[in-house]
């Protein structure tokens, strides 16, 4: 069943990754990616995974390519994809791409380097959320923190990419205001007596 | 029964697919950063099955933080983008050549 299973979830998520390469539409290649996100969360289920999987769906899904949608949406292409067929260094592309995957799956094969191994039986696997807790924050807890940072450091730069500064809008200028004096604001004038 | 290089074999043909997507992409930067991110989880993956048939849980940790920092490094790729394309009207990767000599 679990053999089945790897198969099926697989070739959905090559399928879909292949999908996302080669589709014509940016918006269907988003969802292409989605579904391989969903199909490899599945494969990370069946590797007992089951913290990481669920946090590929909610934050990766859910957070990283909404936001992919986002500005696919707000992008108006104009459309090239008709001129876009085959360009001249595709041969010269496939064949590098070929060799590489040779390479790999020579490398991985079951017969080279031992990677024939079937899955252990692990003791007290099954509170996955717990083990990964107690390394995380006992263990790396330096990471953890310098993760969060990052996190932070990433927001600012976004903001500070892309603020346009206040353009229409009336405010005040605090120090230009504290710095007035009585000449500027009050005026003697004579009026005369009729 | 499924091995260790069963899911290899898969994270590595998923790696390839996402490397040339990187390549033959003439038309969007779009394609370009969520070819990225399908690198990021064939890594990711690979991570996991070595911890799951080693034993050792410092795997998944790993992950942990490979998640957290391709969702910074998409967010702030986006912002860059939406600049582009503010100040040049398109995202094509074709017309993207300014420093062409």
């Amino acid at each position: 069943m679990q053999h089945i299973s790897f198969y099926v979830f697989a070739s959905i998520a090559i399928f879909s990754s292949i999908m996302v390469v080669l589709s014509k539409n940016t918006v269907k290649s988003v969802l292409f990616l989605i579904l391989s996100f969903v199909a490899t969360a599945c494969l990370w289920l069946l590797l007992e995974a089951e913290f990481l999987a669920i946090t590929l769906i909610l934050v990766y899904v859910g957070a990283v390519i909404v936001l992919f949608l986002f500005v696919v949406m707000m992008i108006d292409q104009e459309f090239e994809i008709k001129k876009i067929g085959i360009s001249k260094y595709s041969p010269i592309i496939i064949c590098t791409s070929l060799f590489m995957l040779a390479v790999l799956l020579t490398l991985m094969n079951p017969y080279t380097y031992g990677a024939d191994i079937v899955m252990p039986e692990i003791k007290g696997s099954g509170n996955n959320v717990k083990i990964l807790g107690t390394l995380l924050y006992n263990k790396h807890l330096f990471a953890f923190e310098v993760a969060g940072l990052l996190l932070l450091v990433g927001m600012v730069a976004a903001i500070a990419i892309s603020f346009r500064g206040k353009q229409d809008r009336l405010s005040q200028d605090i120090s230009e205001q504290i710095s007035v004096t009585s000449k500027d604001r009050l005026k003697f004038m004579k009026v005369n007596k009729e | 029964m499924v091995v260790l290089s069963n899911y290899l074999m898969f994270s590595s043909i998923l790696l390839v697919i996402g490397i040339t997507g990187i390549f033959i992409n003439r038309k969007n930067i779009i394609v370009l950063l969520m070819c990225i991110e399908l690198v990021l989880l064939a890594v990711n993956t690979n991570f996991i099955a070595f911890s799951r048939y080693l034993g050792d849980y410092t795997g998944q940790v790993f992950v942990f933080f490979i998640l957290s920092v391709a969702a910074v490094e998409a967010a702030i790729g986006l912002a860059i983008l939406v600049i582009i394309f503010r100040n040049r009207g398109t995202v094509s990767v074709r017309k993207m050549n300014d420093l062409k000599g």
